[in-house]
């Protein structure tokens, strides 16, 4: 791969990569992390990736399992500190307002992650990337009723959750 | 925007029957101030979905990738041949060369009976040339035959090993 096919056909996904990095670490620095790992890779591994049909779908899964690994390593740093500064015994905020405060975002995103499988990626094909139902069809292989059901469903069970967080807090 | 409009546009949401722009529509509202206390729940999913679609990198984030990539590439030139590695190419040249000699001091002294008539060792048979053309035309035939099997036609050159065998019959075996 020359500079110039990178430039063309991996730089542009930049924002793509992105946004699927924040909607699983959810924060914007570690994201950001993320894709600048999966683009330095990208590059360093071009001779070897010459046969790779699918450039795209490939940096894709990259940034999913990097931020993954993420999101796993700061679960791990979180949990040491947490147990370091228990006995100081400060005021500690409750979970809403912990999330709130680092990650606005905590609780759909704990949401769509206990999604069953089908209807997490018919839900993020939909509301987050914005494809059609027949680009969902096309991408997904369901057919269009299975594809609305998958989505109702979940979004239904997004209904609940949300409802039930929001009576909890109050 | 009316609350029934929303209401509405919300039952079609969960239902999953919601165009793209009625979509929009329920985004604008929850990113709104104007929010009626029934639809507070329902706000974070919303906003989420407004916060990561209008998500985008700094715009010098490209610019810093390709820095980076430069930079890695002059250190990957300038990178020199460190001493304990010229070292290792040194041992093993004279491994190497030691390896060697004592395979060829060693075969001559062998004292094999056969080692002092010429013969050749073909497919486990021995074969004495009565002159260096035989040798030649073995050797080559032996060759053959070693090429042919790894075509998968052993055939062909055995065949012709014999033929050898039938040209020259007195000077075969001990």
């Amino acid at each position: 791969m020359e500079m110039e096919i990178y430039k063309q056909s991996v730089l542009p996904l930049k924002n793509q990569l992105y946004r699927l990095a924040l909607r699983i670490v959810g924060r914007e620095d570690q994201a950001q992390d993320v894709v600048q790992e999966v683009l330095i890779k990208v590059w360093e591994k071009r001779t070897e990736l010459k046969g790779v049909h699918n450039l795209p779908g490939y940096c894709v899964r990259m940034t999913r399992n990097l931020a993954i690994d993420k999101t796993r390593s700061r679960h791990h740093q979180s949990t040491t500190a947490l147990l370091q500064v228990q006995h100081f015994a400060a005021p500690t905020p409750t979970p809403y307002e912990a999330t709130a405060e680092n990650d606005t975002f905590q609780l759909i995103r704990s949401i769509v992650k206990k999604l069953p499988e089908a209807q997490r990626e018919i839900f993020e094909l939909r509301d987050f990337d914005g494809l059609s139902y027949k680009e969902i069809v096309e991408k997904t292989g369901q057919s269009m009723s299975q594809v609305k059901v998958y989505l109702s469903r979940a979004r239904y069970k997004i209904k609940l959750e949300l409802i039930n967080a929001y009576d909890n807090h109050r | 925007m009316h609350m029934t409009t929303i209401d509405k546009l919300l039952d079609k949401y969960w239902a999953g029957e919601t165009s793209l722009n009625e979509e929009a529509q329920l985004r604008d509202y929850f990113s709104g101030t104007d929010i009626a206390e029934s639809h507070r729940p329902f706000a974070e999913v919303f906003v989420y979905q407004n916060k990561i679609a209008q998500a985008t990198l700094p715009d010098d984030f490209e610019a810093e990738i390709l820095k980076k990539i430069a930079n890695q590439h002059t250190r990957a030139v300038v990178k020199p041949i460190t001493r304990i590695r010229k070292w290792l190419a040194v041992a093993a040249a004279v491994l190497f060369l030691l390896t060697a000699g004592i395979f060829f001091l060693k075969t001559p002294s062998s004292s094999n009976e056969l080692a002092e008539i010429p013969h050749l060792i073909i497919n486990g048979e021995v074969y004495y040339p009565a002159s260096e053309e035989e040798a030649y035309e073995l050797t080559r035939q032996a060759l053959l035959l070693v090429s042919s099997k790894m075509n998968k036609e052993p055939k062909a050159s055995i065949k012709s090993l014999k033929n050898i065998k039938n040209i020259n019959p007195a000077s075969w075996g001990k």
